[in-house]
Formats: structure tokens, C-alpha cells, sequence
């Protein structure tokens, strides 16, 4: 585990430091330790590190730490592989959240709030129809989550028709991107960002337990209902500081958990650091790629674009292990 | 020890699950629980496991069992279900160390490995313990969950049918463990189909039909009861061997609903 955390962090540093050289107007590394040394407008260059790139980086990693996080959390609530912030529907609340500050025009500080006040209702419409309370039953958790993604996915479209002035903004927004990054929006979304993981921290060897069934969980002495609510909520928040910042970032807490408990194990007090690495890692390396494009690319085509073939040939391999 | 009184659990739709069952189960206690499929055996286990939200009382050495803390409860029963799989691949050892929980620190530290490895061989599965739960014969999964039972300690055991995945010598092991549980102060109630091990086993039984407590007493006694044989449908025999020992057999009598046919 602590190899594939220090490649992770060496991983992280040499692409932060990749992602303040590259870009249209190219930096040495000399260059940007100079920016760096001199601090805020200073010059060109200052400018271009301080302002444009490093918020953006930073953004990046936080986006992905929180959906890489989210999704090792759901993966552990719901007991499946499959779960992430978008099958449970909370990504989408907090998409329709953050798509209402932007049409009502709220200041960017809202932002999170909205998100984070949209993906909670949606996590407790989904709770509701899945009927919880009896008992945590995957199948019903996760077919809520899809029928309230698509519902409110339409609203999101409603939006859009009426968004006017709004429209360029939100459409970037729901194919998620990073250019909007700002050191204001990276202040807002650290608060649930940090929450949320502190959270997760807290419970993460109740949650083990619970990964294994509630009836080998509450005779063992974990307060059930406790660790699943506060577990939804972490998860609640990490979505809602990802979405507010850069909108509907696909396939992050999906792929990144599921290949980081390859490496470790289900075991959440090795997984959660790891997913938070490697999702900040994944995201920031996607973000470079979108850079590299004649045209601004949203750094949602490019997760989508890496994540599905990835997932589709680890279904391929588990399915030729099944049949060997 | 544990005192059941007035107790009645419904499920959604379903209503009368359990119905107002009151009974005692003293310390120290082998208790067979017996019943036709659907009686509401395990429902009950489940209830006092605290998995199920129920009407009436529970109470634990004169403590209302709700009313206490997830560890207080898990330093007093534990639970072993029926469907044991696991979906996550956790080792063996993390998950027997899983049952020291109610001891262990928020981090899950502080637990004794020693103790894992001691429940591990007690129940013969020592060389199981880097192996991953989600590669184990449901054989193997009984005995790691009876290990991370034995790793919990708790004073009583729940147990729900506990001998269905093992071969005939493991079953006898397991006789010989709850004995040993039994010489330890222990108490266990099992759910159990096997009426001549309930027997062995028991010291009283409790018989169930429709969610009601119906009949309870000795093995002997139980079983020859007309309750008895009006719940399942047959008439005990005991068959005497010549060293001592004996034997129940039961004989079918004419069913009375054509829905008891199979």
C-alpha cells in the first residue's frame, strides 16, 4: 500500500509541476519556480502561474480526490463494484443544484451550497425509494439512483432551453470542466471537500464491517444507521464540492476506486487514501491531455473517453477469469 | 438472562411475523429453536440481534436491550446468519478480527492477532487465514464466522442453522465446540432442523408455528407432546441401540391441509 501511495504522491507532484509548464504559453521549470518565488502579479508570467494554472491544477486534484473518494465510499455502502457518485443519482442533484445558481445568477460562493443542497435531496429521494430503513437492498439503492439521475437530468435540459445568456456556460459545465477554476471557487469547495473526508476518515473501519452486510455489522457493535448516515453524507459533500467546481466530471468515482482495490483491498483505511491520490493524479493527467488539444476540451470527454474502455476491459478479464 | 415478553415483529405487508412470543432463556442455556419453514425462527434470531425493529421488550440481565449501545450489545450476543457469502475480499484474518470490534479503537486498532490465530485453529481453520473470504466453500465460511464469533466473546450466541454447510465430521466438531461453549457459561440458542442433535445439543427447546411460540421444555418432553405432532405433522419414535444410546425417527402422519403436501 505505502509503494502505491508514494508513487501516487511523486505521480501528483510531477504532474502539478507538468501542468504549470505546459499550456499555450510554455513555461520552463526555472520559469515557473522564478513565478512561484516572486508570488501574485508579478509580471507575465506570475500572472499566467498564479491566476491561470496553479488554481486550476489545484482544482483538478481536489475534483478528483472527491469523486475518487465518493465513489470508494458508495463502492463500500452499496457492496458493489458499480456504484459511483452518477448510478446514485447525486451527482445529478448536485448538477441541477449548481445549474439553478447559474441560471438565477447567485454568486459563485453558492455554488457548493446549491450542489451540495441538490445532491442531499437526491440522496434522500434515492434512500427513500430504495426503502432504506429495511434494510440496504443494492439492486432497488441503485435502480432509484438511475431513474432520479434521469429525472433530474431532464430538468438540468429544462434549464439549458430556458438558460438564454446562461447557455454556453451550462453546457461546459454539464460536460465538465476546469477552465472556470478560480482561487475563490477553490476556497468554497475545499470546506465540503474537507468535511467530507474527515467524515469518511472517521468511519472508515465501521464502514469496513458494513462493506461486509449489516447482519455481520450490528451484532459486531457498529451503530448501523450512524456510520450509513454520515458515510452518505461524506459522500454528499465530496460530490457537491466536485460538481459545484467543475460540473459533471464522469467515470473518476467509478474507475479510480475499483483499480485502487485491486491494489490494497477492500480495506477502507488503506483504500481512501489511495483513491484520494490517485483520483487527484487521474484527473490532474486528463486535465494536461485536454491542454495538449487545438480547441478547450472539457476534461469530462477525456475521463469518459480513458474510463469506459478501461472498465469495459476489466468486465472482458473478470468475465474470461469467471469461464478459466 | 434474556426475558422476550409480549414480542411481535411485522413486515411490511405482511403482519404477525412474530406474535406475542414471551419467553426466558436462562443462562448457561442450550436452547433448540424448532419450526416448520416460514415459522419465524430466524426473524426471532434476527430480532434479538437487534436487526429487526420489534413491539413488546427484550432484556438483558433486566437491561431493555434497545436502550444500550451497539457495543454494549456486542459484548453480550452475537449473531450467526444463514446466508454467510461475502461480497468484499477481505482476508480471513481481517474479517475474524472484525468480530473484536465492540473492543477495538475508532482506527480498528488494538485488537489481538494471537487470539485470531488462536479462534482460526480452534475451529480448523488456521491454514484459511491469508486466504480471501470470497474464495472460501460455504463449509469454509461457516467455520470463519463461528471463529470471529469465537473472537467476539460475547455471552450469547445466536446461532441460525448453524451445521446446514458442513459435512458430517465437521458437524460433529461443532457438536463438541458448544459444548466446550456450554462448559464455558455460554449460552446458545440455534435454529436448528435436526432433531435428534437438537436432542444431543439442547437443554430445552422452544417449537414455533405461524410467528407464535407454541410449546417449550425439554427435548424429550417436547417432542412427544401432541403440540408437537400436530405442528410437524408426525409422530416421534425413539429406536434403542444396544450400547445405551437412542435414536428419534420420525413417522408421517396423514396430513391435514393439502397445502402441507411438498
Amino acid at each position: 500500500m505505502r509503494n502505491w501511495l508514494a508513487l501516487g504522491c511523486i505521480a501528483l507532484i510531477a504532474l502539478l509541476l507538468l501542468g504549470l509548464c505546459t499550456g499555450s504559453y510554455p513555461l520552463s521549470l526555472v520559469q515557473v519556480w522564478e513565478a512561484l518565488r516572486q508570488g501574485p502579479n508579478q509580471g507575465a508570467q506570475s500572472v499566467v502561474v498564479w491566476q491561470l494554472r496553479l488554481p486550476r491544477l489545484l482544482q483538478a486534484g481536489l475534483v478528483g480526490a472527491a469523486l475518487s473518494a465518493a465513489g470508494a465510499a458508495f463502492q463500500s455502502l452499496l457492496r458493489s463494484p458499480l456504484a459511483d457518485p452518477y448510478l446514485t443519482g447525486t451527482s445529478a442533484g448536485a448538477s441541477l443544484g449548481t445549474a439553478l445558481a447559474v441560471v438565477f445568477g447567485l454568486a459563485m460562493g453558492w455554488y457548493p451550497v446549491c450542489a451540495f443542497a441538490g445532491a442531499l435531496g437526491s440522496v434522500l429521494l434515492v434512500t427513500r425509494l430504495a426503502r432504506m430503513q429495511q434494510g440496504l437492498r443494492l439492486e432497488d439503492f441503485l435502480l432509484a439512483g438511475v431513474m432520479v439521475s434521469t429525472l433530474l437530468g431532464s430538468l438540468v435540459s429544462l434549464l439549458m432551453v430556458l438558460a438564454g445568456r446562461e447557455l454556453a456556460r451550462l453546457v461546459f459545465f454539464l460536460l465538465g470542466d476546469l477552465s472556470g477554476s478560480s482561487w475563490p471557487m477553490l476556497g468554497w469547495c475545499l470546506v465540503p471537500f474537507l468535511m467530507g473526508v474527515i467524515l469518511l476518515v472517521w468511519n472508515a473501519y465501521p464502514l469496513n464491517l458494513l462493506s461486509l452486510g449489516e447482519d455481520m455489522a450490528a451484532p459486531a457493535g457498529v451503530a448501523v444507521e450512524r456510520v450509513k448516515m454520515q458515510v452518505l453524507l461524506a459522500a454528499t459533500l465530496l460530490t457537491a464540492a466536485a460538481v459545484a467546481s467543475s460540473g459533471l466530471v464522469g467515470f473518476v468515482g467509478l474507475v479510480i476506486p475499483h483499480l485502487c482495490r485491486l491494489w490494497v483491498g477492500p480495506d477502507m483505511r488503506k483504500l481512501l487514501p489511495l483513491a484520494l491520490v490517485w483520483g487527484g493524479v487521474f484527473l490532474l493527467g486528463c486535465d494536461w491531455l485536454t491542454r495538449l488539444a487545438p480547441h478547450d476540451l472539457p476534461v469530462g470527454v477525456v475521463t469518459a473517453l480513458l474510463g469506459a474502455p478501461w472498465f469495459l476491459w476489466q468486465l472482458h478479464s473478470q468475465q474470461k477469469k469467471r469461464l478459466c | 438472562m434474556l426475558e422476550l415478553r409480549d414480542l411481535s415483529l411485522d413486515y411490511p405487508g405482511r403482519a404477525g411475523v412474530l406474535r406475542s412470543i414471551t419467553a426466558s432463556w436462562p443462562r448457561g442455556e442450550v436452547v433448540g429453536l424448532l419450526g416448520p419453514n416460514g415459522s419465524g425462527k430466524s426473524t426471532l434470531l434476527r430480532a434479538i440481534a437487534g436487526l429487526l425493529p420489534y413491539k413488546g421488550s427484550l432484556r438483558f440481565d433486566d437491561q431493555e436491550l434497545v436502550a444500550q449501545t451497539p457495543a454494549w450489545r456486542a459484548a453480550r450476543l452475537s449473531y450467526l446468519p444463514q446466508q454467510l457469502g461475502f461480497q468484499q475480499a477481505f482476508s480471513v484474518s481481517e474479517v475474524v478480527m472484525m468480530g473484536q470490534f465492540h473492543r477495538l479503537d475508532r482506527w480498528g486498532a488494538g485488537g489481538s492477532r494471537e487470539l485470531v490465530g488462536q479462534c482460526l485453529e480452534r475451529v480448523g481453520a488456521g491454514h484459511l487465514a491469508t486466504r480471501s473470504v470470497t474464495t472460501l466453500s460455504g463449509g469454509e465460511l461457516q467455520r470463519v464466522r463461528l471463529a470471529q464469533a469465537l473472537a467476539q466473546d460475547a455471552e450469547a450466541w445466536l446461532l441460525d442453522e448453524p451445521t446446514s454447510a458442513l459435512d458430517l465430521h465437521q458437524q460433529l466438531e461443532l457438536v463438541d465446540l458448544f459444548g466446550e461453549l456450554r462448559a464455558g457459561g455460554k449460552s446458545l440458542l440455534l435454529v436448528l432442523h435436526d432433531l435428534n442433535l437438537a436432542r444431543r445439543l439442547c437443554s430445552q427447546v422452544w417449537v414455533m408455528d405461524s410467528g407464535q411460540l407454541l410449546a417449550r421444555g425439554t427435548p424429550d418432553e417436547v417432542f412427544a407432546s401432541s403440540e408437537f405432532e400436530r405442528i410437524f405433522q408426525v409422530k416421534m419414535e425413539v429406536f434403542h441401540s444396544g450400547d445405551g444410546d437412542s435414536v428419534l425417527w420420525p413417522k408421517k402422519l396423514t396430513l391435514s391441509k393439502s397445502s402441507d403436501t411438498l
